[in-house]
């Protein structure tokens, strides 16, 4: 289980998350959704560590550290593969430092993806890099896969396939974390959906409670972001009594 | 390879730099009296640091150029349109990264000033034994340990 209780973040007086609390138990496909700037990001960079922040977060009841950070992979659309090593070199560097890392999931799914093997890594299209970038996390043998925007450029077919592709290789302790704006694409494919809005956490729902009162996710997300639809309408007529 | 370059050249040049000043000097220490030459009692010998300005200077730029270098290869994990820190952020490996780098650019700092060192006291050797007393300012051997031990 990740636990992430009172976590606050501050960046100068920003406040980019503010007394967040979750629970991840493992199994789980968690869609994350949020506006620009709504914390996910830092949220994300919170359980890994990369910023400081206020509260805690427990892995299996330990805090995040060298012992256990291996169990968490991480896939950003920033990219963090190395840009002059080649797909096959990643695939020889993340067996020397993750005990756990899926060799033949990481050939499988350069396969399935058609991404070249030997060259740098920096001469893959956007989309590839995307690409790669996800099945590095996937191949590394975590249980908990932090994906934040993982298919910025790719296109809707592509995307598609990667979802059905996630949903068939993961295994039944794998969770995975998507931050993502596709709400619509991936409400199929996700079973619990978190959402976060300036820094809190403002709904979280499993698709199956949705399913059973009968609403969209997008329908959730507007209503737990108070989303005004009649704000169009009220912007259309004011120009239009402008131009009269 | 960048580690032989660096400590080599700074090595090559302050022993050129040394081995020119120092033959420089000592023909300056005599005059031409008609056709004959002769000791001229006016000059003076340079000191041993003068003498090792370029070692200096070559060792300083070598050294720089590591720092450079630790600069390039933190630098590199932020660049490329990727971020491979993050990668590196995460290994279990606590020193992974400090180590990747950090360990050639400090390994040639490190070198810089032991081959610097060894340079300061070879030539030194030079020229508080080869040189004839008389040229030499009263502590000249002090000068020369002076040099190599700060």
């Amino acid at each position: 289980m990740l636990e992430i209780k009172n976590v606050s973040k501050n960046y100068g007086r920003k406040a980019a998350l503010r007394d967040v609390s979750l629970s991840l138990p493992r199994g789980q496909l968690v869609g994350l959704f949020g506006e620009n700037g709504a914390g996910k990001t830092t949220l994300m960079k919170c359980i890994l560590g990369f910023v400081r922040y206020y509260g805690t977060i427990t892995l299996d009841g330990e805090p995040i550290g060298r012992r256990n950070i291996s169990r968490i992979a991480f896939a950003t659309s920033e990219h963090s593969f190395f840009p002059d090593l080649s797909p096959l070199g990643h695939a020889q560097f993340y067996a020397d430092h993750f005990p756990t890392f899926s060799r033949k999931r990481f050939d499988v799914l350069m396969d399935f993806f058609e991404l070249p093997l030997s060259v740098a890594s920096r001469k893959l299209s956007t989309g590839q890099k995307n690409q790669f970038e996800a099945v590095l996390a996937l191949s590394q043998g975590a249980d908990y896969i932090l994906m934040d925007e993982p298919f910025g450029g790719n296109d809707v077919f592509n995307r598609e396939d990667f979802y059905k592709v996630l949903l068939g290789i993961l295994g039944e302790n794998e969770t995975v974390l998507l931050s993502t704006h596709l709400i619509e694409e991936v409400s199929g494919f996700i079973g619990r959906a978190v959402l976060i809005h300036q820094g809190r956490i403002t709904g979280d729902v499993s698709m199956s409670d949705l399913d059973e009162r009968g609403e969209s996710l997008i329908d959730y997300v507007k209503s737990a972001w108070n989303y005004r639809a009649d704000r169009i309408k009220k912007a259309i007529d004011e120009l239009d009594e402008g131009a009269e | 390879m960048r580690f032989r370059a660096f400590v080599g050249c700074a090595a090559l040049l302050g022993l050129i730099w040394f081995l020119g000043a120092y033959m420089n000097g000592h023909a300056n220490m005599f005059t031409l009296v008609g056709e004959r030459r002769v000791e001229n009692p006016s000059a003076e010998f340079p000191a041993f640091a003068v003498l090792m300005l370029g070692g200096l200077i070559a060792f300083g730029v070598a050294s720089i150029a590591f720092l450079w270098l630790l600069f390039r290869y933190v630098s590199y994990h932020y660049r490329g349109g990727t971020r491979a820190a993050y990668t590196m952020r995460r290994l279990p490996r606590r020193w992974e990264f400090a180590l990747r780098c950090g360990a050639l650019p400090l390994c040639g700092l490190a070198a810089c000033q032991i081959c610097w060192r060894a340079l300061a006291l070879l030539c030194g050797l030079v020229y508080a034994f080869a040189t004839p007393e008389r040229w030499l300012p009263p502590d000249a051997w002090g000068e020369v340990l002076y040099l190599v031990t700060h």
